[in-house]
């Protein structure tokens, strides 16, 4: 009942940050130089003439002020307005693509959790042996590396030479669909894996050393259920919450993964969207990314709570 | 206690690698599409890498080679430019009358030819067609139907008259044009507009198939068509925006062709024996162009300076590996009213020093350089600009933008150079010299370039029905230009295009349009 109400709070709490967001990305988008869509969508061959005719059906020739009364009033109704790039609703573009986005992040955490959190523990466990530094320049290597150039090696690698994964694309049916995140992946979990697999490492070492652990053992308790139980619960716990942040950042890193892949997913539809000025999809794009970091942060504070009982909610 | 951790973190490490295992095991080599069914030795499918997805397939209202070069493929006017991009060919018109006059043009059409959907073509859509070409306000194309006063149906339902204003030396090349296709009115005003401009449809030997935004779009040949059905029925166009990853995507047999080859990429292409590089005429001209406002850039001694500073063979070797031929004029390379009789200047720094020198910069001066970013062609040759100026002098400071940005500072006259430049959509002059010399358009190409004498003879020129009345008019015109130099053009630049060697047949015209009835890959 508690967690029911701390809920309720916190998603009342989404709507004013998420009005803020709004105002912003409005504002912002629209204070990039370079022209508004019509120019960009014209080019180089634009007569004064074709260009006022252009602004005009798409409304840009109204005051700033209109506009965003226009953009709220069809955010009530679900309505995020038209992409002036593909001539259809902003809201179907969204619908079609956070599926992608939403894949690629899971499968991004997953093998994130895959990688890290086994090699964080053995690292910390064989601390000072060969695997503990092979995972250490492991780690640093993850944390220096730029994700596209990851990405371009596992792309040279596993898709021009070994020809075991697509270089790049989404394909059509569903087994496609899984061979195409792979590397995409992959790559988003080798860039972030470095940092939690520090974290972990520290964490583990840290909690190994407190008196409860030895108590623990002195108890007679099995070294499995120590470490499973005791260590690792323990440990996990900032882990876990820094994983959760790290996957909302990976909203972020959507943008550059699927424009080097092709996914089409909600990042590369940003970038596109930002080049070309269509602002209704790139207000749209923001405002679904910073519901979801929302919707993650606020799924954090849970997991926390729950990993960790000793933290209350509010 | 030591057993069973290690034990613990053997187990973990072993489970990791499993999941990497099976998820290896897996995955098996991906087929290239293309090889799944055959006829006569030849695939059904190819598949063609483009960088860019398209926006919007409607011919009157697009932009943008990523859209034309589409919808291209599916649209069919009275009359289309051949191979060489210069000569106007018989299309849905098998012959035609001009007037006198030179105002009223009578076509006569092919008869029983239907759209892609099976309805057949009436003078009501050509008329139509030909309205919308000329009539829709924010169409940069509707000079090609501006001469048009009036479209009617001649003495029997294949044949169209069109009356002009005046006559228009340029209309045939017009009527060639991708927005004077036919297109069907009733399936437009079913559609509406909004919806057209994501599934046109014309008479064309392909017809669209399938468009996944972003990812990709299929065409498959026209069931309808009134010609020979072409020899690949189905093109898969996909987009890959990364141009390394477009590259892999032709390596690993993922892709059958790709276009727009990044210069750097060359080179591993005509080393590697699976792959061939073609380089197709365009009638693309790169130039660097002068903001006649500003102080500096406005006298024209230092712009002809410059032209004495600028090593346009060094730009072709070291930018395009030699893939490129020296520009003089403006007009494209391939054009028949070229002025070849312009003879350029040596390159030679010392004369660039004393002209500027005399001009009241004996010690140099500094400029800035405005070009797009992300473009490496752009990049490459800003920097080698910059090198070859200096030794004049001249210290340019380099001004990348991305593309909307430097689109708004060039055409609000923020800068003193800028790189950038032309490709025709019509085998005919007019297009350029209108945009170029006639003020009004775009301001001399936004360089601020106004000469009146040049606008009367592009003005009389486009009227002008005696091709070598036109010859003349356009080098004098030409002549003007390279003396006043509001640009200096540098290069023509072929299209680059690689294939699978396995591909044969690819044609793209100079004007940019795809020819891909004899497209075919060989499988086995």
């Amino acid at each position: 009942m508690e967690r029911a109400g701390y809920c309720l709070k916190r998603i009342l709490q989404m709507i004013p940050v998420l009005l803020i967001a709004t105002i912003l990305i409005f504002a912002m988008i629209r204070m990039i130089p370079g022209g508004d869509a019509a120019q960009v969508m014209l080019g180089d061959k634009a007569t004064p003439e074709a260009l006022a005719a252009l602004r005009s059906k798409l409304g840009l020739d109204q005051p700033v002020t209109t506009q965003y009364l226009i953009f709220l009033k069809g955010l009530f109704k679900g309505d995020f307005g038209d992409s002036v790039q593909y001539n259809m609703p902003v809201s179907t573009l969204l619908a079609n693509r956070f599926s992608v986005t939403l894949l690629l992040t899971l499968t991004s955490a997953l093998l994130t959790v895959i990688i890290s959190f086994p090699l964080g523990y053995l690292a910390a466990v064989r601390k000072g042996h060969l695997a503990d530094i092979t995972i250490r320049g492991y780690s640093l290597l993850s944390i220096s590396l730029p994700s596209f150039w990851i990405a371009l090696l596992l792309m040279l690698i596993f898709g021009v030479k070994l020809k075991i994964f697509p270089v790049s694309g989404w394909g059509d049916t569903w087994a496609q669909h899984i061979k195409s995140l792979f590397l995409p992946s992959l790559t988003q979990a080798v860039a972030t894996s470095g940092i939690l697999i520090r974290n972990l490492r520290n964490n583990v070492l840290d909690v190994k050393n407190k008196d409860y652990i030895d108590f623990a053992k002195s108890k007679g308790i099995q070294p499995v259920a120590v470490a499973t139980k005791h260590v690792l619960r323990n440990a996990l716990i900032p882990t876990t919450t820094l994983l959760s942040l790290k996957v909302a950042s990976m909203l972020g890193g959507s943008v550059i993964i699927e424009s080097v892949f092709t996914l089409p997913g909600m990042g590369a539809l940003l970038v596109d969207a930002v080049l070309r000025r269509d602002y209704a999809v790139v207000q749209g794009v923001v405002l679904i990314f910073s519901l979801t970091v929302l919707i993650i942060n606020l799924l954090t504070d849970l997991l926390y709570s729950w990993l960790d009982p000793r933290v209350a909610l509010n | 206690m030591k057993k069973a951790k290690r034990w613990l973190a053997t187990a973990l490490v072993a489970c990791m690698a499993l999941g990497m295992a099976a998820c290896g095991d897996n995955a098996e080599t991906p087929a290239s599409d293309g090889e799944t069914s055959t006829s006569g030795g030849y695939a059904d499918k190819i598949v063609i890498g483009r960088p860019m997805d398209s926006d919007n397939l409607d011919p009157v209202t697009a932009e943008g080679n990523q859209n034309i070069w589409m919808f291209e493929l599916m649209m069919e006017g009275l009359v289309k430019t051949d191979d060489s991009g210069n000569d106007i060919e018989p299309c849905l018109a098998d012959t035609w009358e001009i007037s006198d006059d030179g105002t009223v043009y009578t076509f006569h059409l092919k008869d029983g030819v239907k759209f892609a959907n099976g309805d057949e073509v009436t003078i009501e859509d050509w008329i139509w067609s030909l309205e919308r070409a000329r009539d829709t306000e924010e169409s940069e194309w509707n000079f090609t139907g501006a001469p048009i006063a009036d479209v009617a149906q001649g003495e029997d339902e294949n044949t169209l008259v069109i009356t002009l204003n005046a006559p228009c030396a340029a209309f045939l090349a017009y009527c060639s044009m991708f927005n004077m296709s036919v297109q069907e009115k009733s399936y437009f005003e079913e559609l509406g507009e909004d919806a057209y401009t994501a599934a046109p449809m014309g008479t064309g030997a392909y017809m669209l198939s399938e468009w996944k935004q972003g990812e990709s779009m299929t065409f498959v040949a026209n069931p309808n068509y009134h010609g020979e059905a072409p020899k690949t029925s189905e093109l898969d166009f996909v987009v890959v925006s990364d141009d390394s990853s477009r590259l892999m995507q032709l390596q690993a047999g993922e892709v059958d062709v790709m276009t727009y080859v990044p210069t750097s990429a060359v080179a591993t292409i005509q080393a590697d024996s699976n792959l061939t590089f073609l380089a197709p005429e365009s009638t693309e001209v790169k130039y660097v162009m002068f903001n006649m406002r500003d102080d500096i850039m406005g006298n024209q001694a230092v712009r002809q300076a410059l032209r004495y500073a600028t090593d346009k063979q060094e730009i072709i070797d070291m930018v395009y590996d030699g893939n490129a031929t020296k520009a003089v004029s403006f007009l494209a390379e391939t054009s028949e009213y070229l002025d070849t009789s312009i003879e350029d200047v040596a390159y030679d720094v010392e004369t660039a020093k004393s002209m500027l020198a005399e001009a009241g910069y004996p010690n140099g001066m500094d400029i800035t350089l405005l070009y797009r970013s992300g473009d490496e062609a752009y990049e490459q040759i800003a920097v080698t600009l910059q090198s070859q100026w200096a030794k004049a002098g001249v210290n340019v400071t380099l001004d990348p933008e991305e593309k909307a940005v430097m689109t708004e500072k060039r055409n609000n006259g923020e800068y003193q150079a800028c790189l950038w430049m032309w490709t025709d959509d019509v085998s005919d002059p007019s297009e350029f010299m209108d945009f170029f010399l006639d003020p009004s358009k775009t301001d001399g190409l936004h360089t601020g370039y106004n000469n009146a004498t040049c606008t009367e003879l592009e003005k009389a020129a486009l009227v002008e029905g005696s091709v070598e009345t036109r010859k003349e008019l356009y080098a004098q015109v030409q002549e003007t230009v390279f003396e006043e130099t509001p640009l200096i053009t540098l290069c023509y630049v072929p299209f680059t295009v690689a294939t699978s060697v396995s591909v044969d047949g690819f044609v793209q015209t100079p004007l940019g349009i795809y020819r891909f009835e004899n497209l075919t890959k060989t499988v086995g």
